[in-house]
């Protein structure tokens, strides 16, 4: 069905789940939601799957009427959400009636944000996923990203407006620090460095640099890492969080939609627990990393998604539509 | 043969170090361990000395990977018929204007364009990994006589099906994009087609042999 119209696109407004898996071989990057965390979070409050279409937002977020009875959920960087000009609460299922413009401001922490519609966004599945890959411009509405006069289709869920009155409890909420510490499993290319040069990365400050898109993250230092190799050595498999130093001693954290393969060094690799803080990160962020290893990686991510996935019952469920020709009683359910 | 954690969810089978690698090693094992590959297994990447190794780790330890792998390469060898390998035949039209960095390039080498020309269509290549871009083609086999390294300058557009070389390897830009290697002709072949049911024409393994065309 088509639940919204797209008044303002926003800056980068992309169709996002968890990824396209299975064609790496090919040359097919993963794509796929950068804090997958936020993502998951947005569909659980509105009872999708947690790997669900959703429009993922970057910085300046878009403005969109609704045309049906939906309940949408927004999660990630902290942005002004209004409907039909009045706030609305990021975290918990929201209930937008026809007629009502959902506008999301520009983040005040963090960069990516996501909004769910219960159903989850009804776009062709290219490759086993519906997410957008602008490069191989395939995926989500089109290969591109959103674009006035967009329709946002979703898939039909039977008592959607059930999901109402999920809140997302704050203890678990993502913090958007200006210095964040990410965790780091030592990259398959670290025997490139010496063991003093390792040390100095993880000693190092670095700053997030404006040059950061969804392929990957640039960082400065003020201390160049320098390779015991030349600049490009044979190529090896990457990963979103692959940590590749380039010929200018600079690292580069490889995000959702780089490339399978790479030939820079890969010093480090940061874990999927904690990929989402790179991905959140604003140019200015200043980054430490530290050394964990695979066994507590895992035991991070399987935490983490475990919490992702709590929701609480709102005491009170507000409606916040203002044009809506319906009138709901809605019994919460436990 | 070492085993490396790539992340949290990933190895990379190394083929050490600095020795050559016969080729047909990194692919046979990349044959062996895709079939009949188990779910948990998302994708196998193989590259020219290493193979990526992708798994959900919501399901399985790293350590129950390892075990598997190298259990499955110790398995015999598999029955030949399973090598068979993909031949395709690319045509080319190269040099003009399809091929602009042709003159330059026979400069820098030393040796007339038709040389090139030569040189690159009498070689037999194999598909070493795809990457870069959705279906780009890292075909190994590129006569010695034509190695260079990379242009200092990157080209911002490489029309797509441009044929182009650097350091040991010749490639085939499946979409418009920015490139950095020496385009040295072009063919109409589709290397990426969602319309198909195999969208990238050639996969790791395949061999490709250049025929040049004339009549344009």
């Amino acid at each position: 069905m088509i639940a919204a119209e797209v008044k303002k696109p926003g800056m980068l407004t992309t169709v996002q789940d968890m990824g396209r898996h299975g064609y790496r071989h090919l040359g097919i990057p993963l794509s796929g939601g950068i804090d997958r965390w936020s993502l998951r979070t947005a569909n659980v409050l509105v009872g999708n799957d947690p790997g669900a279409a959703c429009l993922e937002i970057t910085m300046r977020g878009p403005e969109m009427i609704f045309l049906k009875d939906c309940v949408a959920a927004v999660t990630g960087a902290e942005a002004d959400v209004t409907l039909s000009g009045i706030p609305v609460p990021m975290w918990e299922g929201i209930f937008c009636g026809p007629g009502d413009v959902l506008t999301l401001g520009s983040p005040k922490k963090g960069s990516k944000s996501y909004l769910a519609v219960a159903g989850g966004l009804d776009v062709p599945v290219v490759l086993g996923s519906r997410s957008t890959y602008l490069t191989g411009c395939f995926g989500g509405i089109e290969g591109r990203r959103l674009q006035k006069g967009d329709l946002i289709r979703t898939l039909f869920k039977r008592h959607a407006l059930d999901c109402l009155g999920k809140k997302y409890p704050k203890r678990y909420r993502p913090r958007f620090e200006d210095d964040i510490m990410v965790n780091v499993i030592k990259g398959i290319n670290a025997d490139s460095f010496t063991e003093k040069e390792f040390r100095r990365f993880l000693d190092t400050e670095f700053v997030v640099t404006p040059r950061s898109d969804r392929m990957g993250c640039s960082l400065e230092g003020i201390s160049e890492i320098k390779s015991n190799i030349p600049a490009v050595s044979e190529s090896c498999p990457v990963v979103p969080g692959s940590i590749q130093i380039l010929p200018s001693g600079c690292p580069v954290v490889l995000l959702n939609d780089a490339q399978a393969t790479g030939g820079y060094p890969q010093i480090a690799c940061v874990t999927s627990a904690d990929l989402w803080k790179i991905g959140q990160a604003v140019p200015g962020t200043r980054v430490f990393f530290r050394e964990t290893d695979v066994r507590t990686a895992r035991s991070e991510y399987q935490k983490k998604w475990v919490e992702t996935g709590i929701t609480e019952r709102n005491p009170e469920v507000r409606f916040y539509s203002k044009t809506s020709k319906y009138h709901y009683e809605i019994t919460l359910k436990d | 043969m070492e085993i490396k954690a790539l992340g949290d969810n990933a190895l990379v089978i190394f083929y050490n170090t600095g020795d050559y690698i016969p080729e047909s090693l990194v692919q046979k094992d990349y044959l062996k361990l895709n079939r009949a590959k188990p779910d948990w297994i998302t994708d196998i990447v193989p590259c020219y000395s290493n193979i990526g190794i992708y798994f959900r780790h919501d399901d399985i330890t790293v350590e129950e990977v390892w075990e598997y792998i190298t259990s499955r390469l110790k398995e015999q060898r598999l029955p030949e018929a399973e090598y068979k390998e993909n031949k395709v035949a690319v045509p080319v039209y190269y040099g003009g204007e399809f091929g602009p960095d042709l003159p330059h390039l026979a400069g820098q080498l030393g040796m007339p364009p038709e040389e090139i020309i030569k040189i690159h269509s009498s070689a037999l290549y194999k598909v070493v990994n795809i990457g870069f871009l959705p279906g780009f083609p890292y075909l190994a086999g590129l006569p010695k006589k034509l190695a260079v390294a990379r242009k200092k300058t990157p080209s911002l557009k490489v029309p797509a099906g441009s044929v182009a070389i650097a350091g040991n390897y010749t490639g085939i830009y499946p979409f418009e994009s920015p490139g950095g290697w020496h385009i040295i002709g072009r063919t109409p072949l589709r290397m990426f087609d969602l319309n198909r049911s195999e969208p990238c024409l050639l996969k790791p393994g395949d061999t490709v042999r250049f025929l040049p065309q004339t009549n344009y």
